[in-house]
């Protein structure tokens, strides 16, 4: 009966295997390290707990780019003209649109699929890669459960405003009324009413949570400062302190977190169960949008996959949209590299390629049942999909999803954050197109040939989809200019040197 | 009466509640504020745990390890019990399904049955998508809003937060904090534990909000 | 402090401790001799009876509940490798046995519906029944899938897919307890990678051949999630049982810890809530769209008596291992996970049993006049894969040895 510590027989083994260390390329990223008995660090050049802080408190401390402004000015002027198309869009009608009789649902309704789908990367991240412990997550779930919440900001804008007479909105909540009337509750479009407001509701709460302990850092930053001088940066009318109406914004923020240990107990509690109860949430909500489908009777619309496939898809997309955003931000910020590494890249171009092979599947799924059902509606709506006016919409689809994210097979692809972020713009374009092809192409063509229509998209149509983009775009801004674009206390506490055992010889 | 302050002094009532008067300070330091404790200053999270542990075996109950992120293992270091969180999750899930069941079956097929497709108007199934939503709305409610409840939050004013130092717990400093109302507070041993258990700095706490007049 | 102190300290890696004792396989043999026994006597029965039918129907619902066992610790062995986990090095082994049993499973999974399909004309399979197919057209617009030819060609591209995989990844984990070259994991990764969508969709046709074309007229194309569903949930559900049994042997003390079944279980939790949100989602959207052609399926399982199993299935098979799974001392409790995967597993045979036996009398209510039949032909091929797995682990090492990331599963500890 020999009794070893594993360690030491791993530590032998090594030593009795182990070639040459690797010769550092230029651009070698220590985070690309693939000897399975080493795992790589996940935040790079040794950073210490106050480098840690002061980078990450520095983006909102300082001074912002000379982009920023720029950039931010450009966004918010989009978002603006957005806006302005609605409230015409508001007081003209829908008639603006270019919905008509047989095509009833086209970009609003693929806008609103398409941004609600983008959040749900934000909270894959945060509840179900927490869940499954993936201790990388801890560099994007901040910024990607922020792009969460703005997508689905965009995203509730469009049923909101499709319904025609606004001012009876407030019909889809069961309010007690003179007509003794309640809402359908057998209606697919009133479950998303509560699936997109508990989402939103749910993801922001989750999001607060984990900024709390963030911003109790730089209230006590910016108390400090305080403290220590009496100088500094001003309001420049009023006079006050910049510091002091941080101390106070943050502050009342973050209700007095004071890092006690028996809270932190609690805490990590809490957010592990949220993450619990957020994952079959984010299942939930897309399923539920691809509810508002799928109970239809509408050939391409109704088929049974359609819960996991939009769910797939929606992750997908989101994924993108958050590679969309990280990569030209690390390029930005000083040392966001060390925390947002190639490994975070790559990990996230695999999750795009696992995910673009399940949209995959389910798009074969669709097309064999179509023709196996023997149902000569399902074999239109398929054939009708390819070889239809449609044609090119589904060949965009079809590219950007299916063909696009193969390149990934490759390493160096993955590695490559220029091909990343052209293969995300792809993506992004091409679960925008998938929506449309399963709204629009499916209902283009109805059972009776008198029924067939085409639809043409108005400048309205146009404006208000770019408009949302500007709107997303311009509350990411602002996210990173006022809040902690990382999860500090997280990402400490993945740190070697956070392991109050020492370091096990095995990683942190 | 006696009792019943108390027992709303272990509650910390008299922090809230302006009718409850405070209790008498055990400890005054030489400036005439009540101690609020005793706090010791680490620098890594090893000597914070080993630290934790130490005041741990020691006996002390009211205490307290603050870092800038959670350590893992800590409550065990520090003894502390498991939460009841989950429960009170659970009771916000229940509530949320029970009520969106409740809810739909009075309106749909109650107060306001409606014929849609020929479907039994108590039909569950389409029942559940807003029985899964509400669920997980109070649920997750309930998780921070519990969360901040047992933890005695928001509390926005503090005596800790009147040492310049401790402003550091939040960014890369450990600190252990012995409070004056444990029963075991000593100045001298706890003072001695502190430094004994290897912190860098020790320093009393003063709490403000309750100055003795002399 | 409570579970802190577990596994402290070194874990003995002595054959003691990682190698069941020499000559405990024969347990293993009584157990295929059973199941063997039983599979021939259903089947001698059946047709001593003139009800071929019935005994088939019996043995394969045995059958593609083993298969799923095979498949899903299969799906997981690729998953683990695909996530570079750490954790469950120390467990993977037993899936790995499971796994490369496919072969045998497999063939006996195919084995009693291709004799239905190609020597008795189809009488489970009814798309092969002349009787049946007379005339009707929705046959001649599957007849280029649904024919003999066509469906034996692809029953042995799944085998071949399955068992290439299986036995490549297992190599790569054999060689490696000889070498301990660390490399091989990589490859074991990377086969994992173009393995996972082959296997996929592999899996999902297997579906579609072997249990939905029992109805040849039905189809959904949710079907292949739902069967993964249930082979992910029952692989991981029986892995559990069979390392509560190597524990309760004395082995594998301080690798395979409260930590790993609290792992273990959490995953078995979000598989029975993922099997019913795949099962809730492919019944209500047909109830809901309500189209003749879709509906046939849940009716035949809606009235006339199998609504009582339709029942028992969503309480059994979700409702109540939730709720149970919900509580974490049972999730860190070997004894009493040993009854709740248990349970899990024998639920899983009544969702084949919900699939199959409607479709032998026709969707004419239930017949349970030879119940004792079902009991029988079901035994069969679960006792033979028990026998296996028995033998299986007293095969070789109880776990990866020389597995790069094993220290990593050593240490393995949940916080929070």
């Amino acid at each position: 009966m020999s009794s070893i510590h594993p360690d030491r027989i791993n530590a032998e083994r090594l030593a009795g295997l182990a070639t040459a260390p690797p010769v550092p390329t230029p651009g070698w990223d220590a985070s690309l390290e693939d000897n399975p008995a080493v795992r790589p660090p996940l935040v790079l050049n040794n950073r210490t707990f106050t480098e840690v802080t002061d980078i990450i408190c520095g983006y909102t401390e300082n001074k912002p780019g000379k982009w920023w402004f720029p950039v931010f000015g450009f966004t918010a002027t989009v978002a603006g003209c957005g806006t302005l198309l609605i409230l015409y869009l508001l007081i003209t009608g829908v008639g603006v649109w270019g919905l008509n009789n047989q095509v009833d649902w086209a970009w609003d309704i693929t806008n609103f699929v398409f941004w609600i789908g983008i959040g749900h990367a934000g909270t894959l991240i945060s509840a179900i890669l927490c869940i499954f412990k993936q201790k990388w997550r801890t560099a994007i779930n901040r910024s990607a459960e922020a792009m969460t919440i703005f997508a689905v900001i965009c995203a509730g804008t469009f049923p909101g405003i499709h319904v025609g007479r606004i001012w009876m909105i407030w019909m889809v909540f069961p309010i007690p009324n003179s007509n003794s009337i309640w809402p359908n509750f057998r209606s697919p479009l009133l479950w998303d009413v509560f699936a997109v407001s508990t989402y939103f509701t749910v993801s922001l709460l989750f999001w607060y949570m984990g900024l709390i302990p963030d911003l109790a850092t730089l209230r006590d930053r910016a108390h400090q400062r305080l403290l220590r001088s009496e100088q500094g940066p001003r309001v420049p009318v009023l006079g006050l302190r910049i510091d002091r109406i941080r101390a106070n914004v943050y502050g009342f923020l973050a209700l007095g977190w004071r890092f006690s240990s028996r809270h932190w107990h609690r805490y990590e509690n809490a957010y592990l169960l949220l993450a619990g109860i957020s994952t079959p949430l984010v299942l939930s909500v897309h399923s539920i949008v691809s509810f508002d489908f799928a109970t239809s009777i509408i050939p391409g619309w109704h088929t049974t996959i359609f819960p996991p496939y939009f769910v797939a898809g929606a992750i997908f997309g989101g994924f993108a949209m958050v590679l969309l955003l990280l990569i030209p931000a690390r390029e930005l910020y000083p040392h966001m590299k060390d925390f947002v590494t190639l490994r975070h890249i790559e990990n996230m171009a695999k999750i795009i390629l696992a995910t673009g092979m399940m949209v995959s599947f389910a798009y074969a799924m669709e097309f064999f049942i179509a023709w196996y059902s023997g149902s000569e509606y399902e074999q239109f709506a398929f054939k009708n999909r390819i070889l239809g006016p449609y044609w090119w919409a589904w060949g965009t689809m079809t590219f950007c999803n299916v063909v696009s994210p193969q390149i990934f097979w490759f390493q160096w692809a993955r590695r490559s954050p220029l091909t990343v972020f052209i293969i995300s713009i792809f993506v992004t374009i091409g679960m925008w197109f998938e929506r449309f092809v399963i709204i629009v192409i499916s209902i283009h063509r109805s059972y009776l040939p008198s029924e067939w229509g085409m639809f043409h998209p108005t400048p309205v149509d146009v404006g208000i989809f770019i408009g949302t983009c500007g709107i997303f775009l311009t509350l990411f801004l602002l996210f990173l200019r006022f809040l902690p674009v990382f999860a500090m206390a997280e990402l400490k506490a993945v740190l070697p040197h956070a392991d109050p055992h020492g370091s096990h010889g095995i990683g942190a | 009466m006696g009792a019943l302050l108390g027992i709303l002094h272990r509650m910390g009532a008299h922090h809230y509640c302006p009718l409850v008067p405070a209790p008498p300070p055990r400890f005054v330091t030489e400036r005439g504020c009540t101690l609020h404790g005793i706090m010791g200053e680490f620098d890594t999270a090893q000597a914070v745990y080993a630290a934790a542990e130490k005041v741990r075996d020691a006996g002390y109950r009211r205490w307290d390890v603050h870092t800038p992120f959670p350590i893992h293992g800590m409550e065990d270091a520090m003894g502390v019990k498991p939460t009841r969180l989950p429960i009170l999750i659970a009771l916000g899930a229940f509530t949320g399904v029970g009520g969106a069941y409740l809810m739909q079956w009075w309106m749909g097929a109650v107060d306001y049955p409606m014929v849609v497709q020929g479907k039994p108007y108590a039909a569950w199934e389409p029942w559940v998508p807003i029985m899964f939503e509400l669920g997980v709305l109070c649920s997750a409610f309930s998780a921070l809003l519990g969360m901040l409840g047992l933890n005695g939050l928001p509390r926005h004013h503090h005596p800790l937060f009147t040492s310049e130092r401790f402003l550091r717990s939040s960014q890369d400093r450990f600190f252990v904090v012995i409070e004056a109302e444990d029963q075991n507070f000593n100045p001298q041993r706890v003072r001695s534990l502190l430094e004994s258990s290897g912190a860098t700095h020790v320093e009393l706490v003063e709490d403000d909000s309750v100055e003795v007049t002399p | 402090m409570s579970h802190a102190a577990a596994h402290e300290g070194p874990v003995s890696l002595a054959e003691g401790n990682v190698r069941l004792r020499a000559g405990g396989g024969a347990i293993g043999t009584v157990l295929i001799a059973a199941g063997v026994v039983a599979a021939v006597a259903t089947f001698a029965v059946g047709i001593g009876q003139g009800n071929f039918k019935h005994a088939l129907a019996a043995y394969h619902i045995g059958a593609m509940s083993s298969l799923a066992v095979c498949l899903g610790a299969m799906f997981w062995v690729m998953a683990f490798h695909l996530v570079m986990s750490g954790w469950s090095v120390s467990i993977r082994r037993q899936f790995e046995n499971a796994m490369v049993l496919v072969p045998v499973i497999g063939v006996l999974a195919v084995a009693g519906i291709a004799a239905d399909v190609f020597f008795m004309h189809g009488q489970l399979l009814t798309w092969m029944n002349g009787a049946v197919r007379q005339g009707d057209s929705l046959y001649e617009e599957k007849a280029a899938w649904l024919n003999p030819v066509r469906w034996g060609l692809f029953a042995l591209l799944y085998l071949f897919i399955w068992v290439y995989l299986s036995q490549r990844l297992w190599w790569y984990s054999t060689e490696q307890d000889r070498t301990g070259a660390p490399r091989l994991s990589n490859k074991a990764r990377f086969t994992s990678a173009w393995g996972m969508p082959i296997f996929g969709l592999s899996l999902t046709f297997a579906a579609f051949d072997w249990l939905m074309s029992v109805d040849y007229r039905w189809f959904s194309t949710m079907w292949g999630v739902y069967y993964f569903a249930g082979a992910a949930l029952s692989g991981m559900a029986a892995m559990i049982l069979v390392l509560a049994a190597v524990r309760r042997s004395g082995r594998l003390s301080g690798a395979v810890t409260n930590e790993h079944l609290h792992d273990m279980s959490k995953l078995v939790f979000g598989f029975v809530v993922f099997w019913a949100y795949i099962g809730f989602g492919q019944y209500f959207l047909i109830w809901y769209s309500n189209i003749p052609e879709e509906t046939s399926f849940m009716l035949a399982r809606k009235t006339e008596g199998w609504n009582a199993l339709s029942t028992f299935l969503v309480w059994g098979h979700f409702a109540v291992p939730w709720y149970i799974l919900l509580w974490k001392f049972v999730r860190r409790s070997w004894a009493l996970m040993t009854i709740v995967c248990a349970w899990v597993m024998v639920l899983e045979v009544a969702d084949m049993y919900w699939i199959i036996r409607p479709m032998v009398y026709g969707g004419t209510g239930v017949h349970l006049d030879m119940w004792w039949l079902d009991l029988l032909g079901i035994v069969g091929v679960p006792l033979i894969l028990a026998g296996l797995l028995v033998r299986k682990a007293h095969a070789g090492p109880l776990m990866p040895l020389k597995d790069p990331r094993l220290p990593e599963a050593l240490h393995h500890r949940n916080y929070v």
